[in-house]
């Protein structure tokens, strides 16, 4: 009868080879999973999409001329225009058509454009705004919730 | 042993590191201006054509660093977009800012006060004005830093006719 010599490695190096195991595995998936979560970023110290419940404009469309006032302290950078029409929607940013100024509204600011043009025919529009904020990146453009809009019927 | 110091260790960082990100989760109020913040316009005059004079005044209970000025140019705009703040010299982005010899000079509560507004200056205002939006701002102090601060709730809207 042969007699079995091999022998396994130490109780230590094995506990130090588990907790290591777990510790990388336990940063690969912090890490991804942050990865999900740095994508909209931050502003006023606090996560960008809770800044969105402050953000506060007023705006008005008639003979073709939209305006836009932002009487919040939350800038405005862009504002994204869902338009409605019989067929269904599509979602236009405004800088694609008005001169919207190029850091977006400031507190206290306000934007006028003839977007007619584009308006024509159409049923109603939802303006949503769209804020920056700073993620380890760089700067990064965050869309608010449609229900930060603001409806108006054509 | 080293097994028990090692996950001990690793845990407490694991949960600095998430206690800090989901710290940015937590609701926290942006600094706006305090109930109670207002401005009146107490007398406009308007001769039609390049002068706009107002008459103004804090009625709230707390200092004002100045306002914001838009207008409108006919009867059909719901929303004043038209800047005065060029035709004003403390004027600038849709602001004016409330000058003194060592710079902001906050306007205290029951001052009044005449701000005049030149509109021949170039660009010249597009037209006749109909009617005009004021709103109040401020500087507040947060963390050590003066943040400008716009007080929605102070807007007020009036229409202007010629004297």
């Amino acid at each position: 009868m042969k007699k079995n010599k091999k022998r396994g490695i130490s109780p230590v190096i094995a506990t130090v080879l588990l907790v290591a195991m777990v510790v990388v595995i336990g940063l690969i998936i912090f890490l991804w999973f942050r990865g999900f979560v740095e994508e909209e970023g931050m502003k006023f110290g606090k996560n960008i999409r809770l800044v969105c419940e402050d953000v506060d404009f007023d705006a008005s469309y008639s003979q073709g001329n939209l305006k836009i006032v932002n009487n919040g302290n939350v800038p405005i950078f862009r504002m994204k225009i869902k338009i409605f029409s019989e067929a269904g929607y599509e979602t236009k940013d405004i800088k694609d058509f008005s001169d919207w100024p190029a850091r977006g509204l400031n507190s206290g600011g306000s934007f006028s454009g003839n977007i007619g043009g584009y308006l024509s025919g159409k049923e109603k529009i939802i303006l949503i705004p769209v804020l920056i904020g700073t993620s380890g990146k760089g700067e990064k453009v965050f869309k608010c919730e449609e229900q930060y809009g603001y409806e108006i019927d054509i | 042993m080293i097994g028990y110091v090692l996950l001990i260790t690793v845990v407490v960082i694991m949960g600095a590191i998430v206690y800090a990100w989901l710290k940015t989760y937590v609701p926290k109020d942006l600094s706006e201006c305090p109930d109670g913040t207002s401005i009146s316009l107490k007398d406009i005059q308007y001769d039609c054509a390049n002068t706009l004079s107002l008459t103004l005044k804090n009625n709230g209970r707390f200092n004002i660093s100045g306002y914001f000025i838009y207008a409108t140019n006919n009867s059909l705009d719901e929303l004043a977009t038209i800047d005065l703040s060029p035709y004003n010299p403390n004027g600038e982005n849709g602001v004016i800012i409330f000058q003194g010899p060592f710079g902001v000079a906050p306007k205290e509560p029951g001052r009044e006060w005449i701000d005049t507004f030149n509109l021949s200056i170039t660009p010249s205002f597009p037209g006749q004005i109909y009617s005009i939006e004021i709103m109040a701002m401020r500087y507040q102090s947060e963390d050590n830093k003066k943040r400008f601060v716009s007080c929605s709730k102070s807007k007020i809207k009036q229409e202007v006719s010629c004297s």
